[in-house]
């Protein structure tokens, strides 16, 4: 079906045409920002090559430990076959909270006062509880190769509606692996006293009993791959591959603890203001790291997910302040806010102009604090 | 209609030139000096596009062309060859900049002119400045046109008649059938032709450009 357009739409393209190739130069900072985010989204992309490699090869002791326990509690389950009543590899596909795709042992699914042994392939609903005996273990399959292995002794509760895949973890362990996920998705685990939210890959969640170090329960949160952002009392931290965050202070640990700690060396991240927060985090050279958050915000905004690109770049600004991307990540904050919030994109030219007073988006900064 | 902007190589089945190739291999190879390589190479096709469906002098395009580019070494992978590296780019650029228009439709300030127009060509010589000043207003008052169509009809008629992308490429950015996207680009077309009849001094303008040689 081919129509002849009317000589004065022709007219209008030729117009549009001819004004879109008058030529400018590229300026020097765009260039050098457009550059940087490619080679950091190279960087990203060849380790997570190199991680897939890794894992495959079965070198995954060296990755984590959280890898570790995933290929042990894999390994588990093919050692059990002869008690494993059935394998399924099918995702869910049809809206249901998830799937079973393995069943190891004795594992349970309740829902309201019914109960019945959970077997490989049953359908997940929103409502459904899944507890494991034991040495008995399940692995959920949602969407996309999205994966969820519930450990042995473990109860959780599937609470997936639309785009938000959520696990309430009422006792013992799940480890997740989490596909890249869409506009509008989310991932979450949440326990009596956080949430967890997956920006990443990779995470593992246990709910640890009262101990003799711990007086009260808590959450322990380690990331193998990617960001996760974990939520309690109002805060919201983000927690780095390789290391643990857990929900709750312990006896042993200094008294002067906040209740939600990083370890081995991450602070927990205030959202307002990063750059007047700055002096208080800790700097690392860890270049990898600063790369990978740089070009995880970078992706979140391409995707349109400005929210979590601006968190992203602001945890960057508090933990490094001092990284060779603070200043782009400045300008990145500071453009995002600018459309999402005038006001505070008002606030962060400001700050970025305190910093950054001949920095190369000077202009951008007095734009929009120009702007009513 | 021979729209479009020039450059344009419809897809075919030659394979890439060498140079291509080898530029890939490097991206593929994790070679981060061919980053900048690529960049350079296909920076004016990106933000040909950008003008295109945007207007000159956009206040986000360095943004959306950095965005494009992230887009596209990332997508790089299912290149097969099919069609010119740069129409490639061009198709991921359109993508990342109707994602954008898609976010900002109740804005409604896309297809808007900007003091910084001007400003951006500053540079041409004072001869063609006049021409290109009156080219550019020409271009605004047509953008200010579309501004009043629907959306999806707009973005037909500009990916078609000015970006020169195929009905089915069309319908590919636009995430819907080929048939929708003829239907779209011909409504466009009627909508902003009533549009135009309905601006006189526009009209004979255009009118005027129509008898040039």
């Amino acid at each position: 079906m081919k129509s002849t357009p009317p000589p004065l739409v022709v007219a209008a393209a030729r117009v549009l045409v001819r004004d879109a190739e008058i030529a400018r130069s590229v300026p020097e900072d765009a260039r050098g920002r457009a550059v940087l985010a490619m080679k950091m989204a190279m960087r990203a992309r060849a380790r997570r090559r190199r991680f897939t490699w890794l894992a495959t090869a079965g070198a995954g002791a060296l990755v984590a430990a959280a890898v570790v326990l995933a290929v042990t509690s894999r390994q588990h389950a093919v050692n059990h076959t002869a008690s494993t009543r059935g394998v399924a590899t099918e995702p869910a596909n049809d809206g249901a909270a998830g799937r079973a795709a393995t069943v190891v042992g004795d594992v349970e699914v309740r829902h309201g006062e019914t109960s019945s042994a959970l077997l490989a392939d049953r359908r997940l609903t929103r409502g459904d509880r899944v507890v494991t005996a034991e040495a008995s273990s399940t692995a959920v399959t949602l969407l996309r190769g999205t994966r969820v292995d519930v450990a042995p002794n473990s109860e959780v509760v599937m609470d997936s509606e639309g785009k938000v895949f959520a696990f309430d973890l009422v006792g013992g362990s799940i480890e997740a692996s989490v596909s890249k996920l869409l506009p509008g998705e989310r991932f979450l685990v949440r326990t009596t006293d956080a949430e967890i939210e997956v920006h990443g890959t990779a995470f593992r969640v246990t709910r640890e009993p009262a101990s003799k170090q711990c007086a009260s329960p808590a959450t322990l949160l380690t990331v193998t791959e990617g960001v996760v952002s974990a939520r309690t009392g109002g805060v919201e931290t983000f927690v780095h591959p390789g290391e643990t965050w857990r929900s709750t202070a312990c006896r042993h640990e200094r008294a002067d603890a906040r209740p939600a700690q990083v370890e081995p060396s991450s602070t927990t991240t205030s959202i307002a203001s990063p750059l007047a927060s700055a002096p208080a985090a800790k700097s690392t050279s860890n270049l990898a790291k600063q790369n990978d958050l740089f070009a995880m915000a970078l992706a979140h905004k391409a995707s349109g997910d400005t929210d979590t690109a601006i968190r992203i770049f602001e945890d960057l600004l508090a933990r490094y302040p001092e990284s060779h991307l603070a200043q782009s990540a400045s300008v990145e904050r500071m453009k995002l806010l600018h459309t999402k919030d005038p006001s505070r994109g008002r606030a962060a030219a400001s700050e970025y102009l305190n910093r950054y007073p001949t920095g190369f988006a000077r202009h951008d900064a007095e734009r929009i604090l120009s702007t009513d | 209609m021979q729209p479009a902007l020039s450059e344009r190589e419809a897809p075919s089945s030659h394979p890439p030139p060498f140079d291509d190739a080898r530029l890939l291999a490097a991206i593929a190879a994790g070679d981060e000096e061919s980053a900048t390589e690529l960049h350079d190479r296909l920076r004016p096709r990106v933000d040909r596009t950008i003008r295109a469906l945007l207007g000159g002098g956009h206040s986000d395009h360095d943004d959306l062309a950095q965005q494009s580019f992230v887009e596209l070494l990332l997508s790089l992978e299912r290149y097969r060859g099919e069609c010119a590296l740069e129409t490639w780019a061009a198709t991921i650029t359109a993508r990342v900049v109707f994602k954008f228009l898609r976010r900002r439709t109740s804005e409604r300030r896309v297809f808007m002119t900007t003091g910084a127009m001007v400003a951006e060509i500053e540079h041409v010589g004072p001869e063609s400045l006049q021409r290109r000043l009156v080219a550019r207003d020409l271009a605004g008052r047509i953008r200010e046109h579309l501004a009043t169509l629907d959306p999806a009809k707009a973005e037909a008629f500009l990916l078609h008649d000015v970006c020169g992308f195929e009905a089915r490429e069309v319908a590919a950015i636009a995430g819907t059938s080929e048939a929708a996207a003829h239907a779209r680009i011909a409504r466009g077309r009627r909508e902003l032709r009533e549009r135009l009849a309905d601006d006189p001094e526009l009209h004979r303008a255009l009118r005027d450009l129509g008898d040039e040689p």
